[in-house]
């Protein structure tokens, strides 16, 4: 009989469960979105996180089973986000899957929330050709990685203060759009022109990352500047945080063997940074490695997809938070 | 033949019972290696390798829904929801101040104020009487505590707020229990109780928060 892994996810702000065959194939997922619950804060607040997921991690579970007309029986194992993320949302995903492991007697495994990101890729199609060079973009992270064939993770270097997500976030603000205001920012920009020099921090020095600076400069240059254009400010910090990624990613293609480069996390939705990767890609010859948009912020099935190579690898890491879990880690 | 599983996260260590036909098979604290232990599940599984109950032997799972440690009361009702669940069994919620008033109840017929941290200036309240809905409030300290007992000529106190309620000048007649919480074992006789709580999914446990005070038992 086939059978399956059911993912949970619960790290942030997104309640999660998915289930997902050895191949990738993904036979169905379920996220509660807490946006609403959020937006008033202008970003997440970890306390009303937690009770969200605790009244809707159960439902989502069962939906998710109905949704793919399989019970408890066809599940092989239990993958559930253990770190990095928010203590208390960890908690509820890491307790639940727990018990349901132990009430249907199928092994708990606990996932590295950064390898399912790496592995969102390969799902329902493979994708990836290793070894690749991977940049995760996210509201939570902000690096670049090397993965070999094999599944070992050499991380070459990330950011020094805010995230990529952070950062849009928080421009958002500024610009007065409504959480999250990643995707809204990037939507005006492609009305604005690119005619503010908004600086490139840390442009020439290796693989690491800076967006706080930039940050700053959108924030000063809103208060010093009489009737601000919004949409050439969003247009102007977008291709100034583009260049960015794209000069690292080129840096790490050009010092690392790589047939692949892996655009990952919630930032991967972005138009212009897909855009910008592919024409990085052609000129480099190497393979553009996109999730599709449905699985490129946080969840379920990424977990589970992950979990299939902590089960082939004969892994077995206890569901115990950890709230800060580097990417070499599994 | 009952098998309850009753369990206890609001403080450190947590506390996990199992009884068959109301009888005690396994109590974490007669356990040391399990004294340090913050992970729930981890004392579960190891209350069920160390008898000969299996978890599809569970009847009914009872938890303490707070107040208290708000990861902590999170991770013990999430378990107790998610095993809910997946057996098939219900789970019934009793609340911190419920054990902390079933503790004291062999030793005084006095009403007994209990209390326990929010945030900030704020306190949990409870007037617990035995055979009575339980009263909880939640807000600035001196307030609810003399909301809840204006009308009381005498009462008792238990929780972290003991000294402070004494030094309050309050007229009433007040006894100091000396204790600053309840214990799961005070729970284990309370099946009428425990019985008219019972809910199966889609009804699940909730944790009491400022929000839940009167809808979460």
């Amino acid at each position: 009989m086939t059978q399956y892994i059911l993912g949970i996810e619960t790290s942030c702000d997104d309640t999660a469960a998915a289930i997902v065959a050895e191949d990738g194939r993904v036979l169905s997922a379920v996220t509660a979105s807490q946006i609403d619950i959020h937006a008033q804060y202008g970003g997440v607040f970890p306390e009303l996180a937690s009770r969200a997921h605790l009244t809707s991690m159960l439902p989502v579970v069962d939906e998710v089973f109905r949704a793919a007309d399989l019970t408890h029986k066809d599940i092989k194992a239990i993958g559930v986000t253990r770190g990095p993320g928010l203590i208390g949302s960890l908690l509820v995903g890491l307790n639940t899957a727990s018990a349901l492991g132990l009430g249907w007697g199928i092994p708990v495994i606990g996932v590295n929330h950064l390898r399912g990101h790496l592995r969102s890729v390969d799902l329902n199609e493979k994708r990836v050709e290793y070894p690749a060079i991977i940049l995760l973009v996210s509201g939570g992270h902000t690096f670049l990685a090397h993965m070999d064939e094999a599944g070992e993770i050499t991380y070459l270097g990330g950011t020094r203060d805010d995230s990529v997500g952070e950062a849009y976030d928080k421009v958002g603000r500024m610009l007065d759009l409504p959480y999250p205001g990643g995707p809204k920012v990037d939507r005006l920009a492609k009305t604005g022109e690119i005619n503010i020099p908004f600086p490139r921090p840390m442009l020439n020095e290796g693989l690491e990352f800076s967006f706080s600076g930039l940050k700053t400069a959108v924030s000063k240059y809103l208060r010093k500047t009489a009737d601000p254009k919004h949409e050439d400010i969003a247009a102007s910090f977008v291709d100034a945080v583009i260049d960015v990624l794209m000069t690292k990613c080129r840096r790490a293609l050009k010092n690392n063997p790589a047939k692949s480069l892996v655009v990952v996390g919630g930032v991967a939705a972005s138009p212009q940074l897909r855009a910008a990767a592919g024409q990085l890609c052609t000129d480099l010859d190497v393979k553009l490695c996109l999730p599709p948009l449905k699985w490129a912020t946080d969840n379920a099935a990424m977990i589970g997809l992950a979990a299939w190579d902590y089960v082939k690898l004969g892994l077995e890491y206890d569901p115990i938070p950890q709230v800060r879990l580097p990417i070499h880690e599994y | 033949m009952s098998s309850i599983l009753f369990i206890d996260t609001s403080a450190s260590p947590y506390d996990v019972i199992i009884t068959r036909a109301e009888q005690v098979v396994f109590n974490s604290r007669d356990h040391q290696t399990m004294s340090e232990v913050r992970d729930l599940p981890i004392i579960v599984n190891y209350a069920f390798r160390q008898i000969d109950i299996t978890p599809a032997d569970l009847t009914l799972i009872a938890v303490n829904v707070g107040p208290g440690g708000l990861s902590s009361i999170r991770s013990g009702v999430s378990f107790a929801n998610a095993l809910s669940f997946s057996l098939k069994i219900p789970v019934a919620p009793f609340s911190s101040f419920e054990m902390m008033g079933h503790e004291l109840t062999a030793e005084t017929d006095l009403p007994v104020l209990g209390t326990t941290r929010g945030a900030g200036k704020n306190v949990y309240a409870c007037l617990f009487t035995a055979d009575q809905p339980t009263v909880m409030c939640y807000g600035i300290f001196a307030e609810v505590v003399q909301e809840l007992t204006a009308d009381l000529d005498s009462f008792a106190v238990i929780g972290t707020h003991r000294a402070e309620i004494q030094a309050l000048g309050l007229t009433q007649q007040i006894w100091d229990s000396e204790r600053t919480k309840g214990t799961l074992p005070a729970m284990l006789a309370q099946t009428d109780l425990l019985n008219s709580r019972q809910r199966t999914y889609p009804q699940i446990a909730h944790p009491i928060n400022e929000q839940t005070l009167e809808t979460a038992l």
